[in-house]
Formats: C-alpha cells, sequence, structure tokens
C-alpha cells in the first residue's frame, strides 16, 4: 500500500491558495507531516480522506484514484478529522457501534467484538457507558483514534490529534499510535516537532501550501551536521545578529536568550557546535521559505 | 458603563442583516396587506383588518389601529428573536468569559444588551406603519377605499400605544428566558407557546362578564381597545384616534408592570457566571468526572483487533440505512422541543374542541368525519412547525455536532444520510397523527359519543393525509439541502407556505400548480363516502410524488458531502454516474397528463 500524490492545487473561493504543486510519495508505515499552523496540511488531509476536491492534481491509493473513486478509498480510509465533536448523549460504546455499521460491519457479534476491543486497547472500557461529550481532552481524542480504526482500515489520517494535550495523555497517545501495524499507511499530521521525532519513519514539512522537504527524520538531520550554532546572547543584541546571521530560532533560556544560527562554519568564537535536531531542521527550513519569500517580495 | 454597552449593541445590531431582513418582512405584510384591501390585487381579493374601505376607510385610524395591532401580535415570533438574543449571543459564540471578567456592572451589561435591543425592536416594527403608509399611496389601490388625508398620527399613535408597550412586555418576557436559561430555542417554542396560549385564552376571556378583568388580562390589548370603539359610527371610525380610556390605561398599566417584574427578576437572578445555574455545573463536572482507568497504561504488544467482514452490498447499505433512519427518528422523538411543539399541538387542539361541531351556533353530533376535519385542522400548524424545524435540524445535524467529518467520510453511499432523515421525518408524521386520532376519539368520548369509526379514521389520516405531509416533508428536507443554509431554508420554506395562500390571488389556482396536492379528497359524506372525488385525488397524488421523486433524486445528488460545497454540481455528475438515465420522467409526465386532463371538470366526476 503506498500514497502517490502528484501535483496538487488547490485554491478556496476566497482566494486562500491552500495547496501549491504539492507532490509526495508516501509508503508504509507512520508518515509525519509538519507544518506550522495554517499551512495546508489539514486541507491535504481533507483531499486525501475524499472531504473535499482538489482544482487539478491526482492522488493514487495504490490503482485507486482517490479524486474520482472517492467510494473506495472511503473503504480502507480510517481518518480522525482535527476537531470532532459527537451526537449529544449518545455512550461511547453506541456511537462505535453506529460508526462500525457504517463502515460495512454487517455481524452484530462481529461489531461487539470489534469495539469491545477498541475500547480495551483505547482505555476507554471502563467509561464505555458515558456520554462522548462528557469525555476530557485526551479520552476524546483515544476514542476518535477508536473510530478511525473501525472495520480495517489500510489508510489511517489523523489530523493535529496531540495539540491541547497534556504530556502524559500526549505520550499515551504515541505509543498507541506506535501500536498500530506497519503494513498499512498512518499518515500524521502536527505542528509539534517531537510528535514527528518520536513517530515516524517519514516525513515532509509543509508551509504555506507548498512541500519545503521530504526524506527520513534521520537523514535530514544528519544532512545539517556541522551547521548549526548556538550562543547565548543578550536579549538587545539579537536583532543585530539576525541582520548579519542566518538565525533559525531562538528562545529564552534563564533571563537570557539562546539563538540557533545556520551556517557553514562557526560565525564567531563564542558560538559553540550543536548536533542538529529535528526542530533545527524545521526551523532552518521555515527561515529559509520565509527568507525566499521576502526576497522574491522585493525583487517583485 | 451602561452608555459604551447600549451604543455598541446599536452599532453591532444595525449592521446585522437580520435586522433589516425582520424590518422589511414586517413592512412587507403591512404592504401587501393594505395593498389587498386597497383592491391592489383585483376585486376577487378580500381581505380586510379594521375597515373594509367602504363606509370606514382604509387609512382611517380604527382600521390602522386594528391592523397594526394584529400585525404586532403575529410579530412576537420576530420579537422573540431580536429580543433573546443580546445576552444568549455571548454563550453561542462563547464571549462570555471574555465579557463576565471584566468589571463591567450587572445594571450597564443587562440595561445596555436590554435597552439597544429594544431600541432596534421599535426600528424593525416601525416597519409595520411605513408599509401600511407606502402602499395606501400606491397607484393599484382603489382611491375611493382610502381617505384622502388621513388624520395627523393615525399612522404614529397606534404604534406609540399598542406597539412599543407590546413589544416592551414580550421584549422583556423574551429577554429574561433567554438570559436565565441560555437556551435561545425554549425562546423560540416559548414565542410560538405565547402565541397558541394568547389565542386560546382570548376565546375563553370573551366568555367572561367583567370587562375590566378582561382588558387588564388581554396581554396584547385587542379586549382593550374593542371595548373603547365597539359603539363607534363610521364618522368617529375614519376621524378619531384610539383614546386612552380606562379599559386601554389599565391594560397598558398591568402588563407595562408585569414587564418590569419580568426585567426585575432577570436582574436579581443574573449572575455573571459561566453556568446559567448550580445545577447544571454539577451536572458537567459528574459528565466531566475523569475516572481512575484514564491513567492505565496502553496494553503492550501492538493492537489485537479481531479481523473483521466488511460488506459494500445492497443489502449492508440498506441495513444502514435503517440504522441511521432509527437514530434520526429517537434523536427527533427524545429531544424535548418535539414534546414541547407537540404538546402544544395537543393542548391547542384539546382546547378549541369546544367549538367542533357548532353549525349557527346549534350544537351537532362530533361524527367522525367532522372530528377529522376539525382536528387536522388545528394540528396543520403544528405538523407545519415540526416540518419546518426537523427538516433543518436532520440536515444539519451532524455538521452542528461536528461530526460530520467522520460520518462523510465512511463508506456509505451519498442517499443513505438523506433517505435516512426523510424516513425519520416520515416516522415522525406517522407518530403525529397516531397522536391526532387518540385526541379524536378522546374528544368524541368527551362528548358523550360512541360511534366510532375507526375505519375512516384511518383512512383519512393514514391515506388521505399523510401522503401530503409526506410530500411537504420531501419539499422541506430537499429545499434544506438545496438552499444549504438553515436560516435561509426555513425562510425559503415559510415563505413558500405564505405564497401558497395567496395562489389563487396571483392566477395560479389551477391544482397542478398546488405541489403535494390536497390533504383531503373533498367533501366526505355518510352515504357514498368521498365518491366521485377519489380517482382525481390519487391522480394528483401521483403526479406529485413524480415530482417528489425528482426532488428526492435532486437532493441526493445534491446532499453535500464533505467540507467544501463548492464543487457540488461536479460532485452531482460524478454520482450520477455514466448509468442510463432512471425512467421515472417519463412515467411522471404521464401522470401530469392524466392530472391535467381529469381536472379540467373540477369536480373531476368523470376521471377514468
Amino acid at each position: 500500500m503506498a500514497l502517490t500524490i502528484t501535483n496538487l492545487s488547490k485554491t478556496y473561493p476566497n482566494g486562500t491558495q491552500a495547496l501549491k504543486n504539492v507532490s509526495l510519495d508516501i509508503p508504509n508505515g507512520m508518515f509525519g507531516l509538519l507544518g506550522p499552523n495554517g499551512a495546508g496540511k489539514s486541507s491535504l488531509m481533507r483531499t486525501i480522506a475524499t472531504l473535499q476536491d482538489a482544482d487539478t492534481g491526482s492522488i493514487m491509493l495504490d490503482d485507486i484514484d482517490v479524486l474520482h473513486n472517492k467510494e473506495a478509498v472511503r473503504r480502507v480510509l480510517g481518518y480522525l478529522p482535527q476537531e470532532f465533536g459527537v451526537y449529544p448523549s449518545v455512550s461511547a460504546e453506541d456511537l462505535l457501534d453506529h460508526f462500525a455499521t457504517l463502515k460495512g460491519i454487517a455481524s452484530r457479534k462481529e461489531r461487539q467484538e470489534m469495539v469491545g476491543a477498541l475500547l480495551h486497547q483505547t482505555n476507554l472500557y471502563d467509561v464505555r457507558k458515558k456520554h462522548v461529550g462528557g469525555y476530557s481532552g485526551g479520552m476524546k481524542q483515544r476514542f476518535g483514534i477508536a473510530q478511525a480504526l473501525l472495520g480495517n482500515p489500510r489508510l489511517i489520517i489523523v489530523d493535529e490529534p496531540t495539540a491541547g494535550l497534556d504530556p502524559a495523555e500526549r505520550n499515551r497517545f504515541h505509543n498507541l499510535l506506535s501500536e498500530i501495524g506497519e503494513n498499512l499507511v498512518v499518515i500524521l499530521s502536527t505542528h509539534i516537532v517531537s510528535d514527528v521525532s518520536d513517530l515516524c519513519r517519514h516525513m515532509a514539512i509543509i508551509n504555506k501550501g507548498e512541500v519545503l522537504l521530504t526524506g527520513d527524520p534521520l537523514s535530514v538531520m544528519n544532512n545539517l551536521k556541522g551547521k548549526i550554532w548556538k550562543k547565548l546572547i543578550e536579549k538587545a543584541e539579537l536583532p543585530a545578529l539576525q541582520a548579519s546571521q542566518q538565525v533559525i530560532s531562538s528562545r529564552l533560556f534563564a533571563g537570557k536568550t539562546v539563538v540557533h544560527v545556520l551556517a557553514d562554519g562557526a560565525p564567531d568564537s563564542g558560538f559553540e557546535a550543536v548536533s542538529p535536531d529535528l526542530e533545527d531542521v524545521y526551523f532552518s527550513e521555515i527561515q529559509q521559505y520565509e527568507a525566499r519569500a521576502k526576497n522574491g517580495a522585493v525583487v517583485a | 458603563m451602561f452608555l459604551p454597552i447600549f451604543l455598541f449593541e446599536l452599532k453591532y445590531r444595525l449592521k446585522r442583516p437580520a435586522t433589516w431582513i425582520y424590518f422589511f418582512l414586517l413592512f412587507l405584510m403591512a404592504f401587501l396587506l393594505v395593498t389587498a384591501a386597497g383592491g391592489g390585487f383585483g376585486t376577487g381579493v378580500n381581505i380586510a383588518l379594521g375597515g373594509d374601505g367602504q363606509t370606514v376607510k382604509i387609512n382611517s385610524p380604527y382600521s390602522l389601529t386594528i391592523s397594526t395591532m394584529v400585525l404586532s401580535i403575529f410579530g412576537v415570533i420576530i420579537a422573540s428573536s431580536l429580543m433573546g438574543n443580546p445576552v444568549y449571543r455571548d454563550f453561542e459564540y462563547r464571549t462570555h468569559p471574555l465579557f463576565y471578567t471584566t468589571p463591567i456592572s450587572k445594571w450597564g451589561y443587562l440595561g445596555g444588551r436590554f435597552f439597544g435591543s429594544y431600541l432596534i425592536a421599535a426600528l424593525v416594527f416601525s416597519g409595520i406603519g411605513v408599509g401600511a403608509a407606502l402602499a395606501g399611496v400606491m397607484p393599484w389601490v382603489a382611491a375611493d377605499r382610502f381617505l384622502p388625508h388621513a388624520p395627523a398620527g393615525t399612522y404614529l399613535w397606534p404604534y406609540l400605544v399598542l406597539v412599543l408597550p407590546n413589544l416592551l412586555f414580550s421584549g422583556a418576557l423574551f429577554f429574561t428566558v433567554a438570559t436565565l436559561s441560555r437556551n435561545i430555542l425554549s425562546t423560540y417554542l416559548g414565542s410560538i407557546l405565547l402565541l397558541v396560549a394568547y389565542l386560546v385564552a382570548s376565546s375563553y376571556l370573551q366568555d367572561l362578564k367583567n370587562e375590566h378583568l378582561v382588558s387588564a388580562l388581554d396581554t396584547f390589548g385587542t379586549a382593550a381597545v374593542d371595548f373603547t370603539t365597539r359603539y363607534w359610527t363610521s364618522a368617529e371610525k375614519n376621524r378619531l384616534l384610539l383614546p386612552l380610556s380606562g379599559y386601554v390605561l389599565l391594560n397598558r398599566a398591568v402588563w407595562l408592570a408585569v414587564a418590569g417584574a419580568l426585567l426585575g427578576l432577570c436582574y436579581a437572578r443574573f449572575r455573571f457566571s459561566a453556568f446559567a445555574s448550580e445545577k447544571v455545573s454539577k451536572k458537567m463536572r459528574r459528565a466531566a468526572g475523569a475516572p481512575a482507568a484514564e491513567l492505565a497504561p496502553v496494553p503492550a504488544g501492538g493492537l489485537r483487533l479481531p479481523r473483521v467482514a466488511q460488506a459494500f452490498s445492497g443489502a449492508m447499505h440498506r441495513q444502514q440505512w435503517w440504522s441511521l433512519t432509527k437514530l434520526e427518528f429517537w434523536g427527533i422523538a427524545r429531544s424535548r422541543y418535539f414534546a414541547a411543539i407537540a404538546g402544544a399541538g395537543v393542548i391547542f387542539l384539546l382546547a378549541t374542541s369546544a367549538q367542533v361541531g357548532k353549525t349557527f351556533d346549534t350544537p351537532t353530533y362530533p361524527v367522525t368525519n367532522e372530528i377529522i376535519e376539525f382536528s387536522l385542522g388545528s394540528f396543520f400548524l403544528f405538523f407545519l412547525a415540526i416540518i419546518i424545524f426537523y427538516s433543518g435540524e436532520l440536515v444539519w445535524r451532524e455538521r452542528q455536532a461536528g461530526v460530520s467529518q467522520i460520518t462523510d467520510a465512511v463508506p456509505v453511499p451519498s442517499w443513505v444520510p438523506f433517505f435516512s432523515k426523510l424516513a425519520a421525518l416520515g416516522l415522525v408524521q406517522v407518530v403525529l397523527l397516531v397522536v391526532v386520532m387518540a385526541c379524536g376519539l378522546l374528544v368524541q368520548t368527551f362528548k358523550g359519543y360512541f360511534h366510532y369509526e375507526i375505519g375512516l379514521y384511518v383512512q383519512a389520516l393514514f391515506f388521505y393525509e399523510l401522503p401530503f405531509l409526506l410530500l411537504m416533508c420531501v419539499l422541506a428536507m430537499v429545499t434544506q439541502v438545496v438552499v444549504n443554509n438553515k436560516y435561509l431554508g426555513f425562510f425559503a420554506v415559510v415563505a413558500y407556505y405564505v405564497a401558497n395562500l395567496f395562489r389563487s390571488q396571483i392566477g395560479l389556482g389551477h391544482r397542478l400548480f398546488s405541489y403535494a396536492g390536497a390533504p383531503t379528497p373533498g367533501p366526505y359524506s355518510d352515504m357514498n363516502g368521498y365518491g366521485h372525488f377519489l380517482p382525481a385525488f390519487w391522480w394528483v397524488k401521483l403526479l406529485w410524488a413524480g415530482v417528489a421523486v425528482l426532488l428526492v433524486l435532486a437532493a441526493t445528488l445534491l446532499w453535500v458531502r464533505g467540507t467544501d460545497a463548492t464543487g457540488r454540481l461536479r460532485e452531482a455528475r460524478r454520482r450520477w454516474g455514466p448509468a442510463a438515465p432512471p425512467p421515472w420522467p417519463w412515467a411522471c409526465s404521464s401522470a401530469w397528463a392524466r392530472a391535467a386532463t381529469s381536472s379540467t371538470t373540477p369536480t373531476c366526476s368523470t376521471s377514468t
């Protein structure tokens, strides 16, 4: 099972260009789609999940044309939307049973087995009689992944599943995701870098509807080896440094500012080399993209 | 603090389209009413409130007092929407934490919102006077039905004496209910209940002998106006503004006091808190209570899920359809608004049943066909309310609950959700007809009439009325799907009904223009039943069933699936597929031909 996206573009009626010529090859296993808020991640996820059309381009799931043969995609799809609600006053068990019917599980016995197993796996069995509307954020996300696993999906899409979860709950969710089999396509979109570095063997970074980078997390980090430099500076020095160097990130640490700079050699003696992590990759890509966009605007 | 909130409310509401839509609606109602009374639609139309334009002119103070008053009473529905909104809005858009943590005073917040909205409502209701005045100077009305110069204050005085105080009372009521319950639907239903209760109560008030008591109890002042002007001559009706008689003053004083008491109650009970009351908050806390199991780790060793067989056959889709139909049906049947509307209908039916079977004040036997006709007549508005309201709720249910992205991505064909919602609404009609039948039997029993004709009940309710209601369900549901905006959909269906009332006046009286045909085949006789009316009835039903099939087909093709409704036509073409078009259009057109020939003789005695 593999998903191939070719030259996908989408412009919304209000003029926002959500996707610009997106091409991606997504193999089996967990694929991380990383990007800031508003990058077009959800637009891409919804397009793959048959919920909206693209203007141009194609998506192939093996030999299924996703944009035209939606019915065939839906038969193998498990989808957890970024935000979802539930029918009021329906218990988790009843709602999962209802979704199981919609997914085509005809036998009541099989539905009960499947729902029971999923409730156990997601640790919701003890609260299965409670209304989903009263669940906490973490429980609701686990319910969401349970409904996405109903049937035997071979393509699973989870859109920003960890946004708003506390660290413990996020950990639990990661464990759950990592248990999902290897021989199906799982696409995880997120703006949290560690989601991808913890879970994914393949990834892409997108911003403003464009794919900036694809690869596996280890090799993209390797590509930056020896190019990331760190320095502790005063906050007031930051603007000057930004003007002279390619500052990819700056954060506060004990009242001072820690900056990461992208450069082939040490900019000055105050810098020390750090081994790049995925966050450096992410910020350098986004920063370079913004710089290109700015220069382009100046030239134009 | 009062002034900034008051001014913000005014500015905000003036920019909302709803304000101007409501203004235009009232304007239009008054305009049409005066145009119709003034002969603008030809001589066939004879609607007149107050004067008929003969001796008492249409723009006389008396006529305008009556018509302004009646329109403003029906405007209660609009008032509920305008006056329930101001505080509820903060909960709807979840802005209440922002407001409730600022140092504003209760008086500033409630007062500013209430009086700002009241001023807007006053503006909206001025549409009645403007519409009536404008219609009177149009070239197409008959000049001899109007006074050349209406006395000064003809349009203004009823507005000041009747509309504004009525609005203050209904506004205070809806504002208080919406603010304290924080539930907008209770306000809408409250307005319908208020109207029904008012209509029922006024028919009972007429029997009271004490005129001052009747004046005082009549919420909107119709009785007081009636007592004040009942002995007026035509000349007086043409000349005099409504005097502030004892009746009028008493009535206005009582209901302004009630309005003040309501606002006082609202002020006293309102809290700047996230929950309407502690009770709710406990319930929410209980529901959200995190159980201990939440912290247990995920079992190691991979997900062990049973293999299941998935079917994507026609039989499975029918199973899904039935499963969804049950879900939707219980969703309606368990909702308390359904109980409220149906309950109001039953109360109205039973309360008005005292009048049934009286022909010119001569009592007759409550025979079954009389009871059926009466019951369906009094319940009709409630059928309509349920069809219109729930068609919107059903079509928007998944999107409102936020579950649509999940349900739209499951492998069911797009006809399944629409057909199940339609079927659920149809089942609701069956249930309501059973309720109507039970009411009918109850009324007959209470009147001491025991010759129940169950067969006739079943025939009239389930063979003749039910198809009509089902066709109405189709129309309302399809409208909601096509329009794809819940409130615009409501408006479109209501506009259709209003237009349908005037159908024959604008030259579309032919039965082939009447969607769904008639709810009954025609007059029933104890001698030969519905007799020769039946064949024509069924031909017309067959025709509209064909149209309904086409409408359902269109709705299935246009059913919104996914988050992007802009590509619906392209999607419809895809759903249509390469298959040959279905044969119904031809079947339908032949039914049209039969119905057209059989209706050339209006009584349809020889339809073959």
